[in-house]
């Protein structure tokens, strides 16, 4: 009775509350998966952001812009990470610079982790790590969640120098977690640490190359580096990049670039696909989305008109989520917005303000209950 | 027999059972009758509907032991009610898409129905609706009980449903803190 009672309770901040009651309700608030998915939150689309004001992570409801919950990253130095990662109900942000600490938190208690400290890849003498990402994933067959850091490193040889990258690996917890990083084979490429720029889908972390930091980049590459975490191997060979085609300044001649690796691309997770968002002209941006993971098949499902108002440059619009009315919510980054596209109607709607946010990702999982998938 | 009525067309209601044999009689822990539309009780309770449709309707009375006669009235009253009421819009159409409640909001009249209850009469009316598998009644009574629940201290929670605290302390200065964090206010 009181399980159908708890239910009808709306938000998340009432419920939270009530787990002052006693230990009963608690564990029924906080650890039971039925209850959980039971409740009307679990069908909510919330997106988890790092906001750079306070150094918390906030929860927004996508369709209303209310802030369903708030959580703090009390490391100090992970406060202002850029880089956050979110996995059926855990976050996992990244303090900024040089192998700063990493922490996992289970958004439902709050209970943090953090991340041993310290990189297994051995560097050599005078090579130096410039940055770290880290990126939190959950292998599909077993339920594990892993994360993966990437180190931007700064080498010389004699009279030159370079840039590379390593990487290592930990899982988190259970019996598998032994809380160490195990070195992993270097990435393919030189790939991007830009939060829009990489992103984990169903296990897999895709990078687009980083096309500021590593001169060596081929520009007509289309390869997009992947890492398994099941396997902890990266993919070989590298995942082809969609092609797109643009007019030529000159006239009406379609050309065919295959670059994903220019500035223009992002790539997004939506509703479960890997997404490669072209920021194409002044006014479209094209999304195209992997639709057979083993072929390499990409297919562009929207182009999506914006005003030519706003600048695609600087704007960046990065679609998070595609709605049951065919209606796609796009962070807009430099609007402090969520907006919604309806692709039919071509037309955009304002749906909330988001100020100061380092990164937004579609959280998946409850709010009320850790490790369910969402 | 004296046949106990709910509120309502009490005598209107005793005609049209005579003529047409369209209630059941149902029977209260404590022995007392009632009667109630057939048709509305197959369709709000699914376990009603499951004895009609199996035949295991009793006409001298069909034993509920489990309900109390002050709920079972109440359950009657709100099967005669709904069946004298027009459904809403908001009644009849669905949840339209995604983000809404699964759970609809109650009436007016239903609002009015559980308002003038006590607390006791509500808990052993949620007990009642569930009992017999009557989904909107318990909507109905479970969204008084968690408005009932909004805004109020953990103390105050604890005497409404008769919990004892078995916190420490410092457990509950935890969570407390916990919560403050996460929910204060812009």
């Amino acid at each position: 009775m009181l399980f159908e009672i708890l239910l009808r309770l709306p938000t998340i901040k009432d419920l939270s509350h009530l787990r002052l009651v006693c230990r009963a309700w608690r564990d029924l608030l906080t650890s039971d998966p039925t209850f959980a998915r039971a409740h009307p939150s679990s069908c909510r689309l919330v997106a988890a952001g790092v906001c750079k004001l306070r150094g918390e992570i906030k929860f927004v409801d996508v369709l209303s812009g209310e802030v369903a919950k708030r959580m703090p990253v009390q490391e100090a130095r992970v406060r202002y990470g850029h880089n956050v990662t979110t996995q059926a109900g855990y976050v996992c942000v990244q303090g900024q610079g040089s192998v700063g600490p990493c922490v996992v938190a289970a958004v439902a208690t709050g209970a943090a982790t953090i991340l041993p400290a310290g990189v297994a890849v051995k560097h050599s003498a005078g090579d130096r790590i410039v940055s770290s990402t880290s990126l939190l994933g959950r292998v599909p067959s077993t339920g594990d969640y892993k994360v993966l850091r990437t180190h931007l490193c700064f080498g010389v040889v004699g009279p030159t120098s370079f840039y590379y990258h390593t990487c290592d690996v930990t899982t988190l917890g259970g019996a598998r977690g032994d809380g160490r990083w195990r070195v992993r084979p270097d990435p393919p490429m030189c790939i991007s640490g830009d939060f829009e720029r990489r992103v984990v889908v169903n296990g897999v972390a895709y990078f687009l190359s980083d096309p500021y930091n590593c001169s060596t980049t081929d520009g007509s590459s289309r390869a997009i580096a992947s890492f398994d975490m099941a396997t902890e191997e990266w993919r070989s060979p590298m995942l082809r990049g969609p092609l797109s085609s643009m007019q030529s300044s000159s006239g009406n001649e379609m050309i065919e670039v295959g670059n994903v690796n220019g500035r223009d691309f992002m790539l997004a997770e939506v509703n479960c696909f890997l997404v490669t968002v072209h920021l194409k002209y002044q006014h479209l941006t094209d999304l195209w989305f992997l639709v057979d993971v083993d072929k390499g098949l990409w297919t562009k499902r929207y182009s999506v008109e914006t005003t030519t108002v706003e600048s695609r440059r600087f704007d960046k619009p990065l679609p998070l989520v595609i709605l049951d009315d065919g209606r796609i919510v796009f962070w807009k980054q430099q609007q402090n917005a969520l907006r919604v596209y309806d692709p039919e109607a071509r037309r955009w709607d304002d749906v909330a303000t988001v100020k100061d946010y380092f990164c937004i990702g579609m959280f998946k999982g409850s709010l009320l209950c850790s490790g369910i998938q969402g | 027999m004296e046949v106990d009525k709910g509120k309502g067309e009490a005598e209107e209601t005793r005609k049209v059972a005579e003529a047409d044999r369209d209630t059941v009689t149902l029977k209260s822990s404590d022995g007392k009758l009632f009667e109630v539309s057939k048709e509305a009780a197959a369709r709000l309770s699914t376990v009603l509907a499951g004895m009609i449709a199996g035949g295991s309707i009793d006409d001298n009375g069909t034993d509920l032991k489990q309900i109390g006669s002050e709920a079972l009235e109440n359950v009657v009253d709100y099967c005669n009610k709904h069946a004298n009421s027009i459904p809403s819009a908001a009644l009849i159409s669905s949840s339209i898409s995604f983000n809404t409640a699964p759970f609809k909001e109650p009436e007016e009249w239903e609002r009015k129905f559980v308002d003038r209850l006590s607390h006791d009469a509500l808990f052993d009316l949620v007990e009642a609706a569930n009992f017999l598998g009557m989904e909107r009644l318990l909507d109905v009574t479970c969204h008084k009980i968690s408005e009932m629940m909004k805004g109020k201290s953990p103390d105050q929670i604890r005497e409404v449903f008769n919990i004892k605290n078995d916190y420490t302390k410092e457990e509950l200065e935890e969570i407390r803190q916990e919560l403050a964090w996460a929910f204060y206010d812009d």
